[in-house]
């Protein structure tokens, strides 16, 4: 059997994926079986496939927050500000497994770190008095009590096109330049999370928590710590957490 | 903390993943996000054609770049795995 022309890598590839039907489907299946080395590159296409899936696929299927500055700030092309829930999860899958790789190396670190986690549900909870609270769903307004409260210029994330307004800013004591805040979001239903954001707490960390249910994402990086806590699934986390940190991670205010 | 959502990958594999991981982290975004597209999203190509709005010929192209760049990061990784490159056949397109 002459080929009708010679098998590329694109062929190849699309075969594996069955995107090629009929009689050049036919043909390279011929080519395949007759040519070991091509036989063996879409045996490593497959093994490849079949690794993806096996790596990220339980990450994706099982949607959570997306969203570390190196990789986010990747992803801010112009694409990403049309990116389907899809596309998110696929990006949310690939961060998670680099978290899980991040946690790996903290175990064996060892390290001991105080927990942002804790701090940020104690906020939350009532647990830490706050220095001052305010009742505002203006975004400029939290822009400007997150720049002072940090000292560094950080936006509040609009969330209102996710069906969430803000609702409330508080800011904690803490040394100049070092002041928690929390910003609590609501939707239409009185359905809340809240954002509390300080400077980092020990190590970079990125983490999905679930205390007594409520769902945590936790981010931390070298000049910023956020924890996103909230009662909702992780498909609802995730969609807010990738739009609230992608903005997050801009170093300029509003 | 038991109710911490555990990420675990088994810890017989886990050289093997950190490799693959890192092999994929060190694509581009463009050539990242088509793998996990079809690998994990398990999206046709006209769907990814429509997600990215890029042609169909370009989704193929970009694709089997993406392959061919990954079986060669692997290769380039600390454990030097087995590679099957592709065998130089004619590359169709850009």
């Amino acid at each position: 059997m002459i080929l009708r022309s010679a098998v590329s890598a694109e062929e190849i590839s699309a075969f594996v994926d069955g995107e090629l039907e009929g009689e050049r489907a036919a043909e390279i299946e011929r080519a395949l079986n007759e040519n070991a080395a091509l036989g063996e590159y879409a045996a490593a296409l497959r093994g490849d496939k079949a690794r993806l899936t096996e790596i990220y696929g339980s990450f994706a299927e099982r949607p959570l927050p997306a969203a570390w500055r190196a990789r986010i700030e990747d992803y801010e092309r112009p694409w990403y500000a049309r990116a389907s829930y899809r596309t998110m999860g696929a990006i949310a899958a690939t961060l998670l497994v680099a978290a899980g790789l991040v946690g790996v190396w903290r175990e064996q670190m060892g390290s001991q770190q105080q927990d942002i986690v804790d701090l940020a549900l104690r906020a939350r909870s009532g647990g830490i008095r706050a220095e001052a609270v305010i009742e505002t769903g203006m975004l400029d307004v939290a822009n400007r009590a997150i720049s002072q409260a940090l000292q560094m210029p950080r936006r509040a994330p609009d969330l209102s096109r996710l069906g969430y307004k803000l609702a409330s800013v508080q800011v904690f004591a803490g040394a100049s330049g070092d002041k928690p805040v929390e910003l609590v979001y609501q939707d239409a239903r009185n359905r809340s999370f809240t954002l509390y954001i300080r400077r980092p707490v020990g190590a970079p960390r990125t983490e999905m928590l679930d205390r007594g249910g409520v769902r945590t994402c936790v981010w931390q990086y070298d000049d910023l710590g956020a924890v996103m806590a909230g009662k909702m699934s992780w498909p609802e986390m995730m969609r807010i957490a990738a739009s609230a940190y992608s903005v997050f991670t801009r170093r300029s205010a509003a | 903390m038991a109710d911490d959502f555990a990420l675990s990958t088994p810890a017989a594999d886990r050289g093997a993943v950190t490799d693959f991981v890192r092999a994929l982290d060190s694509l581009t975004p463009e050539h990242r996000q088509i793998l996990l597209l079809v690998g994990v999203q398990d999206m046709n190509y006209r769907e990814i054609a429509d997600e990215l709005q890029i042609p169909i010929g370009t989704v193929m192209s970009r694709l089997a770049r993406a392959r061919e760049k990954l079986r060669s990061a692997i290769e380039q990784g600390p454990r030097g795995a087995q590679v099957t490159p592709f065998p130089g056949a004619r590359r169709a397109g850009p």
